[in-house]
């Protein structure tokens, strides 16, 4: 049998930083993981480009040094997605089935998805997904009502969507490198598959991103996605704080929340005090580490409050039930889980990612990227934004008899 | 009369319409570099593909040339359906409110910009497109006002009115808007408006009204939450007043002061005083009556109570 390899890349342009991995996939069952390149990022601000040229200079960088790392050259490319932009909205629809023997066919089924997914937005804002929550069957939950006897069909979509120019700039990026983009997925969700188990997303499980520009969050429940979020907050307003607060450098501040960091104060944090430099030259002096504990602790607790007002009623420990579950950068920051179950009442714990992954890829900054590539193998959680198909067309059968 | 009927399926627009072609903006040293290598790998497919596209694009252009096109044209009969589209709020009862078509109208006799022009009078309309559909059908598309803020107005004989004003500075009555999306909008007092034929005359300067709040409610959430009325007394949409300032009366923190320019960094040095405040336990509720982020420190008010500094 002829072995089919497709060769993929992830990219995420992240705050900090642009990530690359490479990843090929045989016969349209396994992944290997091939290639990798960083390029630490500028021109991101919040998760949105604010200098073009910059980004793509960076963005290039890493996908050139992943290709090379890799030994091959890229196909096509899952592109993660980020930023205050984006929105989510529920849509939901309902039609009465058509046939005379009141059974649900198909038709049904694609009409009144269709009608849910149509729901027109303002100029300058596209939809990224349209994610299925559930279908009613005369009031009823059902899986998969296809068959089954009923009048009434619902469904129910989380549907997210973002500024055209905006995502529109990421794409570019990705075009400049002579590269499509063949999905993009928001980060929450690359995130979530990663570091929450199937079991978790059928008890229901809060992931929560934490990055340096952006936080994003993504709700399961029953093993589907119920709901997304977005906040322009991250690790960056943590060191704007401290500057701020403590009247301290960035890069002072910077190292005062690596060494010293806590988002929850402890009893003997109280009246130490550490030095700003610690070489002890001019201008070099105490900070009261309490003061600084309490600054991050503000804003963690601020953050964590946000998302709960953004979940409402879902914020519920019987909705969460397997918890919630904390990535990205800034998870890292100790004692923020207790933080999080303070204010979101529910348990939290750190994500990792699984150990099929290597070693040096398994922290949680990766877990976006991974997202990516495990997405491009399996479709998980795939929405249905996907209508046409990209890049199948004559040009490329053509192109991959010739290359064969 | 012609009853107005649901559309039929809409196309939404997705990530996927955005154009993926090669943006030369967008082109690196690196991806040059890279771009040609692949180009001359497979230059020889590519001119196999033109050959085919070639005669594709020719047959296409041969169908599309051909006099036996002519049964494409269509007659026009009487009128029988009106779909209706919009990306906002109004319904069919609120078109039908405003138009009503003749009975006996055939398609042809309607005047379509005359049913255009009618209806962006009403002030949420933004757009309207009317289309003939032949042989017996009009589409009528609408794009919206989107409301920034909402405003009261007084009429000649003392009845107060509440009008939305868009990111434009249109002031118009808004129909169909849920109670918890206007609820969510600050009020904007201190404009005076200029009456015309039909309504008012935009407001000038409210762009940058529009900045702030997109700014606040993407970046500070927990801040526009606060807002309650926003206020252009002391600004007439002109940047080269120096002394132009946009007040925000909140809720729990007295009134901000705003230059209209740079807000980002505006919001930043207010979001971190605000959180100071919360934070430090010597400041009781209350204690701050007013924030003046105009210059080039921010200055706040303190109210004379006792233990607040």
């Amino acid at each position: 049998m002829i072995q089919q390899n497709k060769i993929v890349g992830a990219v995420e342009i992240g705050t900090s930083g642009v990530k690359v991995l490479i990843g090929d996939i045989v016969n349209g069952r396994s992944l290997n993981i091939i290639g990798m390149g960083q390029c630490s990022s500028r021109g991101v601000k919040k998760g949105e480009i604010v200098d073009f040229k910059t980004v793509s200079n960076c963005t290039h960088a890493a996908l050139m040094g992943a290709e090379k790392s890799a030994g091959v050259q890229v196909e096509s490319v899952y592109l993660s997605q980020t930023g205050g932009h984006l929105r989510g909205v529920f849509n939901s629809a309902a039609v009465n089935v058509s046939s005379s023997d009141n059974r649900v066919r198909k038709s049904d089924i694609e009409r009144v998805a269709n009608e849910a997914k149509s729901k027109e937005l303002a100029p300058g804002l596209v939809y990224i997904h349209h994610m299925q929550n559930a279908f009613l069957l005369d009031g009823e939950i059902v899986e998969n009502p296809l068959g089954m006897e009923g009048s009434k069909l619902e469904v129910n979509y989380w549907s997210v969507y973002g500024d055209e120019n905006k995502i529109r700039d990421h794409i570019h990026v990705i075009n400049g490198f002579g590269l499509n983009v063949e999905d993009m997925i928001i980060s929450s969700i690359a995130s979530g598959i990663m570091v929450a188990s199937d079991v978790e997303k059928r008890q229901g499980v809060l992931v929560i991103d934490i990055g340096s520009g952006t936080t994003d969050w993504v709700l399961y429940k029953g093993g589907v996605i119920v709901q997304t979020g977005v906040l322009a907050v991250g690790g960056d307003h943590i060191l704007n704080d401290l500057s701020i607060g403590m009247q301290l450098n960035r890069k002072y501040a910077e190292r005062m929340l690596m060494e010293f960091g806590k988002a929850n104060i402890e009893k003997q944090d109280r009246d130490e005090k550490v030095w700003m430099v610690g070489d002890q030259t001019i201008g070099d002096r105490y900070i009261s580490k309490q003061g600084l504990v309490e600054i991050i602790h503000a804003r963690v607790e601020e953050l964590f409050a946000i998302i709960a007002t953004q979940l409402g009623d879902k914020c519920d420990p019987e909705i969460i039930r397997a918890g919630a579950v904390l990535t990205g950068g800034v998870s890292a920051l100790p004692n923020i889980n207790a933080v999080a179950g303070k204010v979101l009442g529910a348990d939290v714990r750190t994500g990792r990612n699984p150990s099929w992954v290597r070693e040096d890829l398994r922290a949680c900054e990766y877990s976006t990227t991974l997202g990516l590539l495990h997405y491009a193998l399996t479709g998980d959680d795939k929405d249905e934004a996907d209508e046409e198909p990209r890049n199948k067309g004559l040009l490329q059968k053509v192109a991959k008899i010739f290359a064969a | 009369m012609a009853k107005a009927k649901k559309a039929p399926r809409k196309t939404t627009s997705t990530w996927k319409s955005i154009d993926q072609s090669l943006q030369s903006r967008a082109v690196t040293l690196v991806a040059r570099k890279r771009q040609l290598l692949i180009f001359l790998k497979y230059a020889g497919i590519f001119c196999g593909v033109a050959l085919v596209f070639g005669l594709v694009g020719s047959c296409i252009y041969w169908f599309k040339s051909n006099p036996h096109g002519a049964w494409l044209m269509a007659s026009s009969d009487p009128l029988r359906k009106v779909y209706f589209e919009t990306d906002g709020v109004l319904t069919e009862e609120w078109l039908n409110a405003q138009i009503e078509f003749p009975s006996d109208a055939t398609l042809m006799d309607i005047n379509i910009f005359a049913v255009q022009r009618s209806l962006v009078q009403h002030g949420q309309a933004r757009q309207v497109m009317v289309e003939r559909i032949f042989p017996d059908a009009l589409r009528i598309t609408v794009r919206e006002q989107v409301p920034i803020m909402r405003m009261v107005i007084m009429d000649a004989v003392g009845k107060k009115h509440l009008m939305m004003v868009s990111e434009e500075g249109e002031v118009y009555p808004g129909v169909n808007y849920q109670k918890d999306t206007l609820a969510r909008l600050p009020y904007l007092i201190g404009v005076a408006l200029q009456r015309r034929a039909n309504g008012f005359e935009k407001i000038q300067g409210i762009e940058h009204v529009a900045d702030l709040l997109r700014h606040a409610r993407m970046r500070y959430p927990g801040l526009y939450a606060d807002w309650k009325f926003v206020s252009m007394a002391d600004f007439d949409g002109s940047l080269d007043d120096l002394g132009a300032t946009l007040q925000v009366h909140t809720r729990s923190s007295g009134i901000i002061e705003f230059s209209p320019v740079d807000f980002e960094s505006q919001l930043q040095e207010l979001d971190a005083i605000l959180l100071y405040a919360k934070y430090n336990r010597r400041w009781q509720k209350g204690a701050i009556e007013g924030i003046d982020l105009t210059l080039k420190d921010p200055v706040l008010r303190m109210a004379n109570i006792a233990g607040a500094q």
